[in-house]
């Protein structure tokens, strides 16, 4: 039977590194994923994976509930790109952005042109409406779930996450 | 395809591969290198204290106290191949501990 999350915390906490070499193999795919969808940059979003996680490992000691993990851990990497978004001037990571998206994985079933119009549609969202997108539409986290991790009332996750679908589909040609 | 397919198709490419050993690895040197910081800056800040007070010591007691610890030290520093034996003793016991853990695989 797989240890918990809890058990592997306080493991970890104890100073086996391999226990948290299990949490990151657990859940570095879906953090990985959900900085990818709010960076829209590969490369830069594993790299704020890796130091979420180094982050993470370092501040053990201040989790609280190690139930939380991944709701805790979520949230670290969601400060961390915000942080990143500030320092980073606005237009240079556009231009960055865009010449990024070239070497991304194609969607299956998409045209260039839809995948394209796609991708400015989510660079015109804003990186609220990007990390609900992200958690719950790509994640399949549940509202609640998402407001815990980006700090927001459920009420402003489901409205960000309307609006966001919105106009997403709308880039598709599809109903707004 | 209707436009949510194509949504959630476009949503999926962000996916993340369920395993990575590349990244994986990426993490577990990091933090090998980060433990391996911390327990030298731990050293050297016991190397400070002990220094700080073996001065402390030999400024308080003057320097015959020096010479008369060092005086009984001779017989073990001329013994042959203790040293280099102890040499060995202390890598064998510490290196494994500081490495990363990349480096002793």
């Amino acid at each position: 039977m797989p240890l918990s999350d809890a058990d592997l915390v306080a493991a970890a906490r104890r100073g086996r590194d391999a226990a948290f070499g299990q949490l990151a193999v657990r859940h570095s795919p879906a953090l990985r994923s959900f900085l990818r969808g709010v960076c829209r940059d590969h490369a830069l979003a594993d790299d704020m994976a890796q130091e979420t996680l180094i982050k993470a490992w370092r501040n053990l000691a201040s989790l609280e509930n190690p139930d939380v993990f991944r709701s805790w851990l979520f949230g670290i990497g969601w400060r961390l790109v915000s942080q990143h978004r500030r320092a980073a001037g606005r237009r240079l990571q556009r231009e960055q952005d865009w010449s990024d998206v070239q070497g991304q994985q194609r969607s299956e079933g998409i045209s260039q042109q839809e995948s394209l119009a796609l991708e400015a549609a989510m660079h015109a969202l804003t990186p609220d409406q990007r990390a609900c997108i992200s958690l719950c539409l790509a994640g399949g986290w549940s509202h609640g779930e998402a407001a815990e991790v980006l700090d927001m009332p459920v009420g402003t996750i489901k409205s960000h996450i309307k609006r966001g679908r919105a106009k997403l589909l709308a880039a598709l040609g599809g109903e707004a | 395809m209707s436009p949510n397919e194509k949504l959630t198709s476009f949503l999926m490419a962000d996916q993340a591969p369920a395993f990575d050993p590349g990244f994986i690895a990426g993490l577990e040197e990091r933090m090998a290198r980060d433990r391996l910081l911390s327990r030298l800056w731990q050293l050297a800040v016991l190397a400070i204290a002990i220094g700080a007070v073996c001065f402390g010591l030999a400024m308080a007691s003057g320097p015959q106290v020096l010479a008369t610890a060092f005086s009984g030290m001779d017989g073990v520093i001329e013994t042959p191949g203790l040293l280099l034996a102890a040499i060995i003793v202390a890598a064998g016991v510490y290196l494994p501990r500081i490495l990363p853990r990349a480096l002793i695989r």
